[in-house]
């Protein structure tokens, strides 16, 4: 090989790398448009639709309705099967409906700007800890789907596959899975209908709550509590950071506990701090709802509890490493 | 027929087989086998039993579709019994479980694919977007609280005895951090807790699980 048709075969090499790299690099900004879209889509549009929830454990019919009148969200989710819960969302209320239990759980927030119409900005930071990427367009429910994959690159947090309406950014289709590729959640439509109007009556829940027990709880805003002042979790896996402190008010608990929220970018845990007032055994308990983990121990007087749509290993080790600091004087 | 989110088409065939009363009793126990471990044949038979009992009671499809699957679930949970050698049941018993439904869900396969998304013109309000602010961080000590970088070790838990959140505790915990998920999180989250009803049941005895 003469020196020249080297050089010709390096630049050419170099130019296939660099090619394969931009490439790559447009996937992923379009990957993540495509995620802002479904995050604006999922809250702006007025959808009704049933969809088929399943884990390796069960499958289930749920129906969800969602409307937005000038940003006023009202947002209804119904299990079809088993115990027909359901749960009714609004810019300023939480109503947990559980017949199984005839009681009904009602959370207010005091400020009306509605955490419900959040929607979150994928920055391309969080490609430090996803691999985000455009896939084929396929058909589903006879509509064209653009699949977004997005892969964790560690054990510390989960990735899903979507397959979003390529018209509306809707998830036609998503799957839940593991650092291991492994399908822990799908959710998939069976009907889905984007409108331009959503009636009353279909946000009214079906359950008659005659006779049920009802628990309303208020939101304070930033009330200082001293006594969970200044938790914070030492040791975080990488890209996790601390959004939001604040009080949450609980079912049972004389006094509000210690609300933290971290994210990545994509994934959230919360942290709920309570000093234990009553006497009992120190303890850890490892929980699992749908696909979220709840990990919770008793820590010298207090009773930390984190919650995430998470693996158990993120849930364990930010339980694990939160630690208080010492008093703060603020000036 | 052919389901796009079913790509094999030897197990449309049988799929389309079942749902029309027409799978020869020795490829049922087979196809029960594959229902338990696969996730998207349960959900092409869940969408089956949606449609179908949709389209023929469009008025109570809830309670009816309750039904239906209740009726997968039981013939899973058959299944399951099935796999285990101690509680084997002889094929036809299963058979029989399975063909019951089948007929019912005949119409169901004819119809599978005229699941619909309608598109009106939406009139898209755009919802305020906020920054979720975090409220003024708490000076901490550099040194305790300093964030390690890239590098993250699971520290070693304390041996203590197992304890679980009460149910009502870690519904209202859920609801709480739901608040602050994404758009499609809290839909998963939300989801979860409506239908996992074991975690919030009998969370002080039964949901205390151990770390897979």
């Amino acid at each position: 090989m003469t020196m020249k048709s080297a050089a010709v075969k390096t630049c050419a090499t170099v130019a296939c790398l660099l090619a394969g790299a931009l490439s790559h690099a447009a996937t992923t900004v379009d990957a993540r448009a495509w995620l802002e879209r479904m995050s604006q889509a999922l809250v702006e549009r007025n959808y009704d639709g049933r969809f088929i929830h399943s884990t390796e454990a069960q499958f289930e019919t749920m129906r969800i309705v969602h409307r937005n009148v000038r940003g006023k969200i009202t947002e209804r989710l119904v299990s079809l099967d088993g115990m027909g819960r359901e749960y009714i969302r609004t810019n300023t209320e939480v109503t947990y409906y559980m017949p199984d239990k005839r009681a009904v759980l009602v959370e207010s927030r005091a400020d009306s700007e509605a955490l419900l119409s959040l929607i979150p900005e994928y920055k391309p930071g969080l490609e430090a800890y996803y691999d985000i990427s455009t896939g084929p367009v396929s058909k589903i429910l006879e509509r064209k789907a653009q699949l977004v994959t997005v892969q964790p690159r560690d054990e510390y947090r989960y990735g899903y596959r979507l397959w979003l309406d390529a018209e509306t950014a809707l998830p036609l289709k998503s799957q839940l899975f593991n650092r291991q590729g492994k399908v822990i959640e799908q959710v998939a439509f069976a009907e889905l209908q984007v409108r331009e109007h959503v009636a009353d009556r279909d946000l009214v829940p079906s359950i008659d709550t005659a006779g049920f027990e009802w628990t309303r709880h208020e939101i304070r805003k930033r009330t200082v509590s001293q006594d969970t002042v200044g938790w914070r979790v030492t040791n975080l896996p990488p890209g996790f950071k601390l959004k939001v402190t604040r009080l949450q008010p609980v079912m049972g608990s004389a006094v509000p506990v210690r609300h933290l929220v971290y994210s990545d970018g994509l994934a959230t845990v919360s942290m709920f701090i309570e000093e234990t007032v009553t006497k009992k055994e120190p303890g850890t308990g490892l929980q699992k709802v749908g696909s979220a983990y709840a990990f919770h121990s008793d820590v010298q007087g207090y009773q930390i509890t984190a919650v995430g749509e998470v693996p158990a290993v993120t849930v364990k080790g930010m339980v694990s490493s939160l630690a208080r600091a010492p008093a703060v004087v603020r000036k | 027929m052919t389901d796009p989110m079913l790509p094999n088409e030897a197990l449309q065939s049988q799929l389309s087989a079942f749902v029309d009363d027409a799978l020869p009793t020795a490829e049922i126990d087979l196809f029960a086998r594959r229902l338990v471990k696969d996730m998207e044949l349960k959900h092409t038979m869940a969408r089956y039993g949606l449609i179908g009992e949709a389209l023929r009671a469009p008025n109570t499809r809830a309670h009816v579709s309750r039904d239906f699957s209740a009726r997968v679930a039981a013939a899973l949970d058959q299944q399951q019994l099935n796999t285990n050698p101690v509680a084997t049941q002889p094929t036809g018993t299963l058979a029989a479980r399975w063909l019951k439904p089948a007929a019912g869900l005949a119409i169901a396969a004819s119809v599978a694919w005229v699941a619909v998304l309608t598109v009106q013109t939406p009139a898209v309000t755009p919802a305020t977007s906020l920054a979720v602010e975090a409220l003024q961080p708490v000076t901490v000590t550099a040194q305790q609280f300093a964030n390690t970088g890239n590098s993250y070790v699971v520290p070693v838990a304390a041996s203590t005895p197992s304890a679980a959140i009460p149910a009502a505790r870690l519904t209202n915990y859920v609801v709480a951090h739901s608040e602050y998920s994404s758009p499609l999180g809290r839909h998963n989250m939300m989801t979860g807790l409506l239908t996992e009803s074991s975690a919030t049941e009998e969370a002080a005895t039964a949901d205390t699980i151990s770390e897979p």
